[in-house]
């Protein structure tokens, strides 16, 4: 290795990504449902109580949108784009007919998430009267979960603006171990390189990123983050049990994650996966 | 220096003394020559420095030794044909003859340097700084470069040149792509590496010609600092002036990117090379020390008898302590390929000597650039300068120290205070600045155009020329008054 690269890597390492907090503001919310007006309002209720955390800090009006059971998807669109809301609230297999098989989250919430650009907090489908479930209190403990936590501000800025003022934000990054792995198998077939080194400094530079972008959410947020505590987990990972550890170990009411991806009409990597196979857990979707 | 050395102020085994005919002497002028051009196209060639001079002192002792030049005993004795000194104790030590050829000192200091400048960049010490540097200029490009450009010379002169443009172009490279200016870079990396060899004039050990001429001509360190300081301090501004205006750096103009450029520097973390906060202090003590001992060793009790290359060398072993399991890394991190061409380049320049080739050189510079006057300094300044500039400028120092110094005004039986100086300043600056002519002048242009490649900048040999002449230009005349004024 040169001279010239070790320096070079030296500063590349010492230049970071710092958080810059932009103040997230949530003047509209639209809740929507496909069920019938009186089981809506009782599920906008529940939603309003859950996220008290959104009324907090600024005056928010609320919208029900109960629709027809066939309502078409492009006619929900029409709704988002005509109220043009801050957030949107529905839960999963809205207007589906598979709501009792556990693999998909519906067309019309795939097409919610990423036709438009208005977060959405996707809740656990409710009871036929519109009552959402007692495991989902309030947002005191909520997660940001990404395997890219570095430099994604935004999410940073939802987690804080939906945590509750004495809560607890958990900012979690899971690096791909299978991914890890796989590099350092390539890695091991090399003889130039020394495979242990290269684990070790490659590990270590994939946890330390996050680590200091963590910090300085920390430095940004300082006195104006009140009394939340932030907390940090940053680790290796692959699978979704692994997530589910990490939201169970925490106690999580509420998990913020990034769906959209520039590269593709679908869901976000690890998103999808997570939001189907956490039914239980309502999710702020970026 | 005041103290005689172990070995060179000895004796050493006298040849039969056979008069050189011009012949031999220009053979030798040739082979000389041959190599000169040999290291101009190193790059060409695709062969290191240490391999070119290597092949050229095989040459120069198996013909200096056929052709009876060399000095092996004549006898009859036991030491009959063997090369030998004897020390100042009186014993004789045999040893081969290109051994005593080699400035040892020389050796020293840039072996024990290098390794303790290795570790010490290992602190974070260096990169602190830097970064420090970049946080204060809140990103503008005009303090940026104005910082970076002092930085540079303070690196090159406590440091050396390479390490300065290895840190402060990488540095540049990175801060400006972040701060989205990369097509400063160009210009950036230009002003530093003239820079590196204004600094590198700064102190004794900043450049290896000031090394050799230095230890030829017995200038103390801060005697050197002194005389070179204020010709330093003048170029570094009117060339970061210039640099400016010339490659179009400007001042930020409105507040929103100035709040942009704050908010991008920012995330600069000055600490995130320090591994351990302990070694940083001890790494940082060591080198304030260093620079301090290295400032006064001439008048340090037992270590003024010992020389600069101890105190570098104590230092170097000092602060590997640090890597007592794993100092064969820092082994094999030494600059093998610079050592072994110093130790040849000074095995050819002594064979050189002793076929009078150095003295015909000297007699060429007396009927010439030395016959001019109170002019000669200033012309041997241009003269060295050009030639440094296509062709490195370590053999060039190494050949002049050897010729001046053979000169009657320089003869040990001349009290020091009445030597001529201006002739050992003219090579100085001459040999340091006539590397900012071309990118192949001095090692650290070399470095800046290695920079300047890996980021997509191609810069030809012309284009460089072009860019740098009227920077090295001034430079060199400013040196020239400096030199006419100042000695």
């Amino acid at each position: 290795m040169s001279k010239l690269d070790q320096f070079e890597s030296a500063f590349k390492s010492a230049a970071k990504d710092v958080y810059d907090r932009t103040p997230v503001t949530i003047r509209k919310v639209l809740v929507v449902t496909d069920l019938d007006e009186e089981a809506t309002r009782r599920f906008a209720g529940d939603v309003k109580e859950f996220l008290a955390v959104v009324g907090d800090r600024e005056e928010t009006s609320w919208k029900h949108h109960f629709a027809q059971p066939d309502e078409d998807v492009g006619a929900l669109l029409d709704e988002v784009e005509t109220v043009r809301p801050d957030l949107i609230c529905c839960y999963r297999n809205l207007h589906g007919r598979a709501r009792s098989y556990p693999f998909s989250l519906g067309a019309h919430v795939d097409v919610l998430t990423q036709a438009t650009s208005t977060p959405v907090v996707l809740f656990p489908s409710p009871s036929e009267d519109g009552r959402m479930g007692e495991n989902n209190i309030d947002t005191k403990r909520v997660m940001v979960l990404t395997d890219h936590l570095t430099g994604c501000d935004r999410l940073i800025d939802h987690g804080v603006r939906f945590t509750q003022r004495d809560g607890k934000l958990v900012l979690a990054h899971l690096e791909d171990d299978a991914a890890f792995e796989r590099y350092i198998g390539v890695i091991g077939r090399i003889p130039s390189i020394d495979t242990e080194h290269a684990r070790d400094c490659i590990r270590q530079q994939l946890l330390k990123e996050p680590s200091d972008y963590i910090r300085s959410v920390r430095d940004a947020l300082g006195d104006t983050l009140g009394s939340i505590e932030v907390v940090e987990e940053v680790r290796m990972g692959r699978h979704v049990a692994d997530c589910k550890q990490l939201i169970d170990d925490h106690g999580i009411g509420l998990l913020v994650m990034n769906t959209k991806d520039d590269e593709q009409l679908a869901m976000h990597g690890l998103a999808y996966p997570l939001a189907v196979e956490l039914r239980g857990l309502p999710l702020l979707m970026l | 220096m005041t103290a005689p050395n172990f070995l060179s102020a000895a004796l050493v085994a006298t040849t039969s003394v056979h008069p050189v005919s011009t012949t031999v002497t220009y053979l030798f002028a040739g082979i000389l020559g041959l190599m000169v051009l040999a290291l101009a196209l190193e790059e060409k060639l695709h062969a290191k420095k240490s391999l070119i001079t290597g092949l050229f002192a095989v040459v120069c002792l198996f013909l200096g030794t056929w052709l009876e030049l060399l000095p092996f005993d004549p006898g009859p004795g036991p030491l009959e044909g063997k090369a030998w000194v004897k020390n100042v104790f009186g014993e004789t030590l045999n040893l081969p003859v290109y051994i005593p050829a080699i400035d040892w000192s020389v050796i020293a200091i840039i072996l024990g340097s290098s390794l303790f400048v290795d570790v010490v960049s290992k602190s974070g010490l260096f990169t602190l700084i830097a970064i420090k540097l970049t946080k204060a200029s809140r990103g503008d490009p005009v303090w940026l470069l104005t910082y970076y450009g002092v930085m540079t010379v303070a690196f090159s002169a406590l440091l050396n040149n390479v390490t300065a443009m290895l840190i402060v172009g990488s540095l540049s490279a990175v801060s400006l792509d972040r701060l989205k200016r990369s097509n400063l870079l160009l210009g950036f990396l230009l002003v530093e590496a003239l820079l590196t060899n204004v600094g590198g004039l700064l102190t004794l050990i900043s450049s290896v010609p000031n090394i050799i001429i230095g230890n030829a001509a017995g200038i103390l360190f801060v005697e050197f600092f002194i005389k070179a300081s204020p010709y330093v301090l003048v170029a570094t501004g009117v060339t970061i002036a210039l640099g400016a205006k010339r490659f179009g750096v400007r001042r930020l103009a409105d507040e929103e990117a100035k709040e942009q450029a704050r908010r991008m520097v920012r995330g600069f973390d000055e600490y995130d090379g320090i591994e351990s906060r302990g070694f940083f202090w001890t790494a940082t003590a060591l080198f304030v020390l260093f620079i301090i001992t290295l400032a006064t060793t001439s008048v340090l009790p037992v270590i003024k008898d010992l020389d600069m290359g101890y105190v570098a060398l104590a230092f170097a072993f000092v602060i590997l302590i640090r890597y007592k399991s794993s100092v064969d890394v820092y082994y094999r991190g030494v600059d093998w390929d610079l050592l072994l061409f110093f130790a040849s380049l000074f095995i050819v320049i002594n064979v050189m000597e002793h076929a009078r080739v150095l003295g015909a050189i000297g007699d060429l510079l007396n009927a010439t650039v030395l016959s001019l006057g109170d002019a000669a300094a200033a012309s041997l300044l241009a003269a060295a300068a050009v030639a440094s500039a296509v062709t490195d400028n370590i053999p060039l120092a190494a050949m002049l120290a050897k010729i001046i110094g053979g000169m009657p005004e320089m003869a040990a039986s001349v009290p020091v205070a009445e030597r001529p100086t201006e002739l050992w300043w003219a090579v100085v600056f001459g040999a340091n600045l006539g590397g900012n002519i071309t990118p192949i002048g001095s090692a650290s242009t070399v470095v800046a155009v290695t920079v300047m490649h890996k980021h997509g900048l191609n810069v030809s040999f012309i284009r460089f020329v072009k860019l740098a002449w009227p920077f090295a230009l001034l430079h060199i005349v400013l040196a020239m008054g400096y030199v006419l004024l100042a000695f």
